[in-house]
């Protein structure tokens, strides 16, 4: 009597023993499940900042050529209308006075710098240059942390799969408490696969 | 059989050995900054050490700074973003860190900022502290790596606070001609040095040499440093000379 109750205790602690080992493994399968999740909000997270940033990049690039095409435009048209003036004036003074007519080409050509001056002191961002190549840096630190964060999902996938599939702790608790046996890596699409034609781009 | 079991145990060493040394690694850091190119004397890099933690004590942000010979046909973006991780600049509390990485052969740089800092530092300003028309470029163009390095952190410390705008190339330089003959000797004198020095910096094992005798030199002052463990999601621009 005594010996089977002693039995049943040592049996029961076993038991007690290898549930708490498995339970312990379903920690840390829970652990490494949140990590995989965590990182793809976080891809998540800077799509949606893609997705938010660029319309808005474009957007206020574009408005700025806009404004820099009339003021070109508005350049253009004074210089034309000062040449058409220089031209008047010598037809109708002819070379009967070429001081004169010197001297009113100096004045309508003064005129004309000055007017450019003030264009271009009232827009000095007058340069798309710089706003060009911001955007650039731009587009390509939003794809830079897709990227970034895409890798470091990678990692915990990695990371989940090893854990899930190498121990015998993780592997029984996996089984034992329906944790996927694999998790899946993050995919390219289809048509990513091929490189993009770049004359194509231009072309659209 | 003895023997065998000897030989054949190093053998697997020497594999293991050769496995390692392909891959690009991510090396230990004694102090903020790390240069495994030999480019900066041991004084060069004491004083961006002190400039460093100065500003780390006054601001908490945490700057560090690696040189490598090469990048050995890895991407910089993914090697910058991995030595971040693994290094885990800023403090892991705010992610306020700052990783300026150098690749000597490919002439490229990068600034990878931490996730806390990505707001006050933009792509767009480290994109401009890097660019190949900065005052970092100009500097590095020259020879002087110390200089350039020294513009990088007072380009951070201008992004952080408000706006960094990049000052042309032609201008400062206008403004040191006008402003002193010493800078010139200064160049002169460190033209001289690396002149000297190139025989042994140069090859890749003096390379390596060089770089430990500065990183013992420069982690001399600051015994047991460390970084915060803060981390990075990809933020920062990339650049070159």
């Amino acid at each position: 009597m005594k010996i089977a109750l002693a039995v049943v205790g040592i049996l029961l602690i076993l038991i007690l023993g290898v549930f708490g080992w498995i339970w312990s493994g379903r920690g840390g399968l829970i652990d490494n499940t949140q990590a995989v999740d965590e990182k793809w909000a976080q891809v998540q997270n800077v799509y949606q900042r893609r997705f938010d940033l660029v319309p808005n990049l474009v957007a206020s690039v574009d408005n700025f050529m806009e404004r820099q095409q009339k003021t070109l435009t508005e350049v253009i048209s004074m210089r034309q209308r000062v040449i058409d003036l220089q031209s008047q004036a010598s037809s109708a003074l002819g070379s009967q006075n070429p001081r004169l007519l010197d001297s009113i080409s100096g004045v309508l050509s003064r005129q004309l710098n000055s007017f450019i001056n003030v264009v271009v002191e009232r827009y000095p961002e007058i340069k798309g240059e710089q706003l060009y190549s911001d955007l650039l840096v731009q587009l390509e630190g939003t794809e830079n942390r897709i990227s970034q964060e895409r890798r470091s999902f990678n990692k915990a996938v990695r990371q989940y799969n090893a854990y899930r599939q190498k121990g015998l702790k993780a592997l029984a608790a996996g089984s034992l408490f329906g944790f996927p046996y694999e998790k899946e890596f993050f995919a390219a699409s289809t048509e990513a696969q091929a490189a993009p034609n770049v004359q194509d781009v231009f072309d659209r | 059989m003895r023997r065998l079991f000897i030989v054949s145990l190093a053998l697997t060493a020497a594999l293991y050995t050769f496995g390692t040394s392909y891959a690009l690694d991510i090396p230990d850091y004694t102090s903020p900054v790390t240069d495994l190119t030999g480019s900066l004397t041991a004084p060069e890099i004491q004083r961006l050490n002190a400039s460093i933690s100065a500003y780390r004590r006054a601001s908490s942000i945490e700057i560090g700074i690696l040189i490598i010979p090469s990048l050995e046909d890895r991407s910089l973006e993914d090697f910058s973003h991995d030595v971040f991780a693994e290094w885990g600049l800023g403090k892991a509390d705010k992610d306020n860190g700052v990783l300026f990485l150098v690749a000597f052969k490919e002439h490229a740089a990068r600034l990878e900022v931490g996730y806390g800092l990505e707001g006050d530092l933009t792509d767009v300003e480290a994109g401009r502290i890097v660019s190949r028309n900065s005052g970092m470029a100009g500097r590095f163009r020259a020879g002087d790596f110390s200089g350039g390095i020294q513009a990088v952190i007072e380009g951070i410390k201008l992004g952080v606070d408000g706006n960094y705008e990049p000052v042309p190339e032609a201008r400062s330089r206008r403004k040191s001609r006008g402003g002193s003959f010493i800078y010139i000797i200064f160049i002169a004198l460190s033209i001289a040095m690396r002149m000297r020095f190139r025989g042994g910096r140069y090859g890749r094992r003096g390379m390596f040499i060089g770089g430990m005798g500065g990183g013992f030199g420069g982690g001399g002052g600051g015994g047991g440093f460390s970084f915060g463990g803060g981390s990075s999601g990809g933020g920062g621009s990339s650049g070159g000379w």
